[in-house]
């Protein structure tokens, strides 16, 4: 035969899954060979193309190109005009967004749990905004807050105003960051609806049927038994969804051109416009930093909830 | 000639022994049932005959080959899964033809074959359904016939009738052990129901924590398990085993129970003073109303009319026991009844190993 | 609120109507979330098949009075797009392929095998998703230029198959799993190898997951702007290509652009639609 014939690995129901004990000889090289042959090219696809790249992330940020160690890319990053309003506008993104997003996505997927007719045709729909890309997210709500946009005619087809209103100009900071926020909320809204509707979906309905037998109201138990059995899943989404928001980019950049600077469009204009990769390097390693110093924080916090709660 | 032998078979997952040293003979054509609890390695045993699982330890030989290392493909065997394993994405017919495909068997033998195994297994008429069409009992069939249609040396079935139902159970139990009688394949069979065991079983191999506890006809096992497990195992209501003391001997000597010695011959094998187990079952002792030399007293705790008799729950000492009787046996909670064991009937058992020492008679 | 908790002194035809008024009102919510999510898409649509003079008029009527499509006609035929869009199209199916040759026996190996390592090699795929595709891309672009991958369409793929890896393969590793072990075991016993066994039962359960899978996979990668504006110069793909001209493009061009990126997801979205909730609840684990 071709191929060797590895056993199966298999388990009765009911056994440990534990480290496996010793095998006769014969067996164990096929047999223990299997799994790995079959990571193994993950491995190292990971390795060349994710794993490296990151290493020299931090070496392209603190290296020359003549290999000395230097922190000139980092001191041109800090003191760049824009350094500080990246940051400020990222953050500030993320605070808002993030917060807005997860009461949105709750209570869409409550809606949907409320069974209503057609619930999966309005699942679908909301899920569309999945498959749009940042840059189309952008531009499409550019067409909304443009001068001479939508949400301007209709307001002056309303009688609401007589001169178009400049959302987007840099004259109006505020009210662009707005439209960025309601631009990425719309975007990445049903990325958390759907781990939210998942999460919801595992959650046995005994809990709840039981809470109402014992009286408890709908806010009781919304409260009480159907978000904190939503914390799991809410937890990771929290995490994941924050890192992607550090990465902000494209939506920033249709809406706001170069008004609104944020850590992931300096990063590409270090490289692409001024030909820089360490700085663009050093910005991106900014991004690393703050997704992991968050995530840290988000699990300490999370955890001493857990504590408390008596877990 | 497709006799098993199953020699000194060790398997272990990681910390857990599943077998511990186990050997068994299954005779040509035998319909041996492996029976136990969950968790005692009947199954464990079974994949191991199959090939699912290689043992750390021991040999396994099918018709005098050693199989130990051979996958599943190379053993002759085919297997009926608890969950029937019916590949959904195939019509029922092409499940039932799935092994003699993979021998490459020529379209004419394999139609043939395959049409008589469905007909076989009465689900001739669905062969063009998907498995997801079919219902529980149903698919079962296809699982049986996909087995039957191997021809294999050795059958191996993995609970076969326990996810369905208790009335299809019932019926699918007898027509299985018909067409099996008709088949006459070496069958290994692992359940966990004392009953379909004694129904089906020529032999029963009773387990317990990955060993074998006995091995016998079911008639035997019944009337003379080897310890108080096979005897609490088998039968329903499980055998009762009071505490009793074998004083004196030879002739001179006497069981008691509970302070009450029993009209019953003790055997020349006990000598001395002991404690022993009296096992006894619900069948075989008499309940009187009037006291009697050799019977013991006993209070009436639980009453259940079965319909064919009266299961009577009764406190002897500080014991509890159960008896039958007939239906119109005059009795209410709190009264007190005289037991009195059948003779031949009762089995000592050492009260430290739990061991069968001797019958009575 | 449901009948339990109102209270008991309220007569049945109020208690009926408080029902159908929260009923009413769990509608209404659901319309307005669903014309938020739903009007901007219409309305790019809107805006990419008004004619080009029409982009300019103020104010904007939400309800076309002319459908045109010469503002699409006109993005199609700039120069670049149709070769883009022939590059992202390149650029998802390699990506799809790859990452689905690569990543679906890991997840086969991480459903059926417990070997050492397994709970670690779990670990560093969830972990990877923690790290961003800015940080890999400019590192990669350095690399690729020396590796001569520079501005190729490979060089795309290749980034976009590290992005859809680690989900690729968390997602596959749940649909095996979803596949029940007894079958591949009783192809076993039927006279298969663990190949065969793989080939004829357990692949053909796993294959609309796997598609799934890998139309998500296409997805993303047809979507992906950073990496891929960052990786090339002349072989753009659509979203590159978009990007990199976006600030000095005319209004028309962006919306059509906008638009041409649109359209397909809706289609993807449509058909992976049943999978979606079974796969982000992976990622998610």
């Amino acid at each position: 035969m071709a191929l060797p014939n590895p056993s199966a690995d298999v388990l009765t129901p009911g056994s440990v899954q534990d480290k496996r004990g010793a095998r006769r000889p014969r067996r164990w090289s096929l047999n223990s060979a299997a799994p790995y042959l079959l990571l193994a090219p993950s491995l190292l696809f990971l390795a060349v193309f994710f794993a490296w790249p990151m290493v020299q992330a931090l070496i392209l940020s603190v290296q020359t190109p003549e290999g000395e160690f230097t922190t000139q890319y980092l001191q041109r990053m800090v003191s760049d005009v824009n350094f500080s309003d990246a940051i400020r506008n990222t953050l500030l993104l993320i605070i808002t967004v993030i917060p807005i997003q997860f009461v949105l996505a709750v209570i869409m997927g409550l809606a949907l749990q409320a069974k209503p007719k057609s619930a999966s045709f309005f699942l679908y729909l909301w899920t569309i905004p999945l498959g749009v890309s940042d840059l189309a997210a952008g531009i499409v709500w550019l067409a909304i807050f443009g001068d001479r946009g939508f949400l301007n005619s209709v307001l002056t087809g309303l009688g609401l105003m007589n001169t178009p209103f400049a959302w987007l100009s840099y004259e109006h900071p505020l009210s662009l960051l707005a439209a960025v926020v309601i631009a990425e909320v719309w975007r990445a809204t049903s990325i958390v609806m759907v781990i939210v509707v998942a999460g919801l979906q595992l959650i046995p309905p005994d809990y709840t049927e039981a809470a109402e037998v014992f009286g408890a109201t709908t806010w009781q138990r919304l409260w009480h038994v159907t978000l904190p059995m939503l914390r799991p899943s809410l937890q990771v989404a929290l995490i994941l969804r924050t890192i992607l928001a550090f990465q902000v980019f494209a939506v920033v950049v249709a809406l706001a051109g170069t008004r609104m600077p944020v850590l992931a469009s300096e990063a590409y204009n270090w490289y692409g416009g001024n030909h820089n990769p360490n700085v663009a390097a050093a910005y991106a390693l900014l991004i690393l930093i703050f997704s992991l110093v968050t995530t840290g924080l988000y699990l300490r916090a999370l955890r001493t909830r857990d504590e408390e709660l008596g877990q | 000639m497709a006799e098993i032998r199953i020699d000194s078979v060790r398997k272990v997952f990681g910390k857990f022994t599943a077998l511990k040293d186990v050997s068994l003979t299954i005779h040509d054509r035998e319909f041996m049932v492996l029976l136990g609890p969950s968790g005692c390695g009947k199954t464990t045993l079974l994949r191991c005959i199959a090939g699912l699982e290689y043992p750390e330890r021991g040999r396994i030989l099918i018709g005098g080959r050693d199989v130990t290392d051979e996958p599943p493909r190379r053993r002759q065997i085919a297997m009926v899964f608890q969950s029937y394993a019916v590949f959904p994405h195939l019509t029922v017919y092409d499940n039932i033809a799935f092994g003699l495909r993979m021998q490459k068997t020529p379209a004419d033998t394999l139609k043939r074959r395959v049409d008589r195994a469905a007909e076989l297994m009465q689900i001739g008429h669905l062969a063009e359904r998907y498995p997801a069409q079919l219902s529980g009992g149903q698919r079962q069939r296809v699982a049986v016939a996909r087995a039957l249609v191997m021809e294999p040396a050795v059958l191996l079935m993995d609970e076969p009738l326990s996810n369905l139902d208790a009335l299809l159970r019932l019926q699918a139990r007898a027509e299985l052990k018909r067409l099996l009688q008709e088949v006459q394949t070496t069958t290994v069979y692992v359940t966990h129901d004392q009953v379909e065991a004694m129904s089906m079983g020529d032999r029963i191999a009773v387990m317990q924590a990955g060993e074998i506890a006995q091995v016998d006809v079911p008639t035997q096992v019944y009337d003379d398990p080897m310890n108080t497990f096979v005897g609490g195992f088998i039968g329903s209501p499980p055998m009762n085993f009071l505490k009793g003391m074998v004083q004196g001997s030879n002739g001179a000597s006497a069981i008691t129970v509970g302070g009450h010695a029993l009209n019953v011959p003790v055997p020349a094998k006990l000598t001395g003073q002991r404690d022993v187990l009296l096992g006894i079952r619900a069948e075989s002792i008499e309940a009187i109303k009037e006291p009697q030399p050799g019977s013991v007293p006993a209070r009436v705790l639980v009453i259940e009319p079965l319909g064919s008799h009266l299961l009577l729950t009764v406190q002897v000492g500080d014991e509890l026991a159960k008896v039958a009787t007939r239906t119109d046996f005059p009795v209410a909670p709190d009264d007190t009844v005289y037991l009195q064991p059948e003779a031949g009937k009762i089995r000592l058992y050492d009260a430290q190993s739990k061991t069968l020492v001797t019958r009575d008679a | 609120m449901t009948t339990a908790e109102m209270p008991l002194n309220i007569e049945p035809a109020q208690r009926s109507r408080r029902r159908t008024l929260s009923r009413i009102g769990l509608y209404a919510g659901i319309v307005v979330l669903t014309l938020f999510m739903i009007v901007p898409i219409y309305l790019i649509a809107v805006a990419a098949f008004s004619p080009r003079d029409a982009i300019y008029t103020y104010p904007k009527s939400v309800i076309p009075n002319q459908f045109s499509a010469e503002t699409m006609q006109f993005f199609v035929g700039s120069r670049g797009v149709l070769d883009a869009t022939r590059n992202s199209v390149i650029v998802g199916v390699l990506a799809l392929l790859l990452s689905m040759l690569i990543g679906a026996p890991a997840g086969y190996a991480l459903a059926r095998f417990i070997f050492p390592g397994r709970d670690s090699f779990k670990m560093l795929i969830l972990t990877t998703r923690a790290f961003p595709i800015v940080i890999l891309s400019i590192p990669l672009a350095v690399n690729f230029i020396q590796w001569g991958l520079y501005d190729t369409l490979w060089g795309v793929a290749l980034a976009h198959t590290a992005l859809a890896l680690p989900v690729t393969i968390l997602v596959s590793s749940s649909i095996f799993m979803g596949v029940s072990r007894e079958l591949e075991e009783a192809a076993l016993t039927l006279g298969c190898n663990r190949l065969q066994a793989f080939m004829r039962v357990a692949l053909p359960l796993a294959l609309p997951g796997l598609a799934a899978s890998a139309i998500f996979t296409f997805v993303l990668s047809w979507n992906e702007v950073f990496a891929a504006t960052i990786l090339t110069l002349r072989n753009r793909t659509l979203p590159a290509l978009v990007m990199s001209q976006l600030n000095d493009s005319p209004l028309y061009f962006r919306f059509a652009g906008g638009f041409f990126l649109v359209f397909p997801a809706l289609i993807f979205i449509f058909i992976i639609r049943k999978y979606l909730l079974g796969m982000w609840g992976q990622v998610v684990k």
